[in-house]
């Protein structure tokens, strides 16, 4: 296997195998001339094709060209990423090549004195960096740690470094020098975080303050509050009333007009029976007064017996008429039922006449 | 339909150096390789023009299996009766080719013009499994594709192919390199 191994990598070293560019350059100019004389006339299905940045690293993978495009824009201190990325601060996108950048700046730095003083800087930028987020209006406190704990770790290095050059006695100046300076900065981010402290507490005191008072404020209200909640209430209550009211008087109405329709109907239906009555006794009497006008009548048998139908026709008519008026008592003033007895009265009238000339 | 000659032109500025190498290291001959190159391309637009090509889903694998079908209609076309004198003027160029390549490559493990050798003495089968799986740099899907066979084919074919190779430099008398 290791031998299969060795002869793929040798098999893909021939992939650097050089190109005619000349012949290339001449083929695409036939190739280009011959399309144009051979148009394709139909739609043709097409991947999308873009010409690969990485085609420049001539067959690396996608990682491999990526570690080196970044190493290569960050050690040359080139490339428009690395610049513009300088002033990214924690949470922002281009942050992650500002790290990257800078951890590996410090991997290639391999003298320690180098390595320590770089360490020294980039604590000083941290510090930077946390005071910058600080003075945003919302910052979020996790962007912060994470300023703080770079600046822990190159402190951390810086520290290690000085201590091990200490220990192993190579520069003792340097390394008094490299730990001072790390109290500086460790006083310096102390003093940061401090300030940032006291900003907050004078905050939170003014919110405190402007809570009391929204409070004392509240409370001042509330027996207004209350009172205005009690007419409301009793306003509410009294329309309710009115509501149930409305519905009563409603039902009511209905029921009086349910009621007056009803006794209507029955006044009707009695005036038309004392009708029909009376009818039937005018009937009667022009039939007795037809035999009263026989000519072989004898008198007196007769005369009775006109005399008895005559007195219950009228019997028969004064029930009536006691009757209508009961009716008409009862519904009061039914302009219809007081025209009906008014007819009917007058045909009391012209009976009576009648009675008195046949007796 | 500017598109589709923009998009080709664009294919062609990506595969066409992968191409001439591939031809190259399958037929062994400069020439021969850049007439099948230019072959390749003309028939590949051709057959968008003619519409016998309604839709491209990868051009690389397009165009490597015009390529490949062009290599097999060039071993068959080779006439047998071909005068030793071609031959061996052919032989002579693809050496000096090798050889003016080698000037370049300095520090290789092994010999460039060795490993090409082999590669060429292998059967035809063997070699253009091996150039397309190491030297393109073609996925096994791809491979399979282009020759129109299965993957599992391929992969054996491939295994085949190193052990033969394989076997061809330890006949070699620089085989003590590889132990």
């Amino acid at each position: 296997m290791f031998k299969e191994r060795k002869i793929i990598k040798e098999l893909k070293k021939l992939r650097v195998a050089p190109a005619d560019k000349v012949f290339l350059a001449r083929l695409k100019e036939n190739l280009v001339e011959f399309m144009r004389f051979h148009p394709v006339r139909g739609p043709i299905k097409m991947p999308v094709l873009e010409l690969s940045p990485l085609s420049i690293f001539g067959g690396m993978n996608l990682a491999k060209a990526l570690s080196v495009f970044l190493i290569m824009a960050v050690v040359l201190g080139g490339a428009g990423a690395a610049w513009a990325s300088e002033a990214a601060l924690p949470g922002e996108p281009l942050y992650a090549l500002k790290t990257f950048g800078e951890d590996t700046r410090e991997k290639l730095t391999l003298n320690p004195q180098k390595k320590a003083e770089l360490g020294l800087r980039l604590a000083e930028k941290r510090i930077s960096e946390i005071e910058k987020i600080m003075a945003e209006k919302d910052y979020k406190f996790a962007n912060v740690q994470i300023a703080r704990e770079r600046f822990r770790g190159h402190v951390r290095l810086a520290s290690d470094i000085a201590e091990k050059e200490a220990r192993l006695g190579k520069d003792g100046d340097f390394a008094a020098l490299i730990t001072n300076e790390l109290h500086t900065k460790q006083v310096k981010a102390k003093q940061v975080f401090e300030n940032e402290q006291d900003k907050i507490k004078t905050k939170r005191h003014k919110l405190d303050r402007e809570l009391e008072l929204v409070e004392e404020r509240a409370k001042s209200a509330l027996p207004d509050a209350s009172l205005e909640a009690s007419r409301a209430g009793k306003l509410r209550a009294k329309i309710d009333d009115l509501s149930l009211l409305e519905i009563e008087i409603k039902n009511s109405k209905q029921i009086i007009t349910e009621n007056f329709s009803a006794e209507r109907k029955k006044i009707f239906d009695e005036l038309g029976e004392e009708e029909r009555k009376i009818e039937e006794a005018r009937e009667r009497k022009e039939e007795i007064d037809d035999i009263d006008a026989d000519p072989d009548d004898d008198g007196d048998d007769n005369n009775d017996i006109d005399g008895a139908a005559g007195a219950a026709a009228g019997a028969d008519l004064i029930d009536i008429d006691e009757n209508i008026d009961a009716t008409i008592g009862n519904v009061g003033h039914v302009d219809h039922g007081k025209a009906l007895y008014d007819d009917i009265e007058s045909e009391f009238d012209a009976i009576d006449i009648d009675d008195e000339e046949g007796m | 339909m500017k598109k589709i000659e923009e998009k080709f032109e664009k294919a062609y500025d990506l595969y066409a150096k992968d191409i001439l190498r591939h031809v190259y290291f399958r037929l062994h001959n400069k020439q021969a390789a850049e007439d099948l190159t230019q072959e390749t391309f003309f028939k590949a637009w051709q057959s968008l023009a003619l519409g016998k090509t309604k839709e491209i889903k990868n051009f690389r694998a397009f165009f490597y299996k015009i390529a490949h079908n062009l290599i097999i209609d060039y071993y068959r076309s080779k006439k047998p009766d071909i005068s030793l004198e071609k031959l061996e003027e052919e032989q002579i160029e693809a050496v000096a080719a090798v050889a003016a390549e080698q000037e370049r490559e300095a520090d290789l493990g092994i010999e460039k013009e060795k490993l090409e050798k082999h590669l060429h003495e292998l059967k035809e089968e063997y070699r253009q499994i091996l150039v397309m799986r190491f030297i393109d740099d073609l996925k096994v899907a791809e491979i399979s594709e282009i020759i129109g066979k299965t993957k599992t084919n391929v992969r054996v074919t491939i295994h085949r192919a190193l052990a033969s190779l394989r076997k061809e430099m330890e006949n070699d008398l620089n085989v003590k390199k590889y132990v």
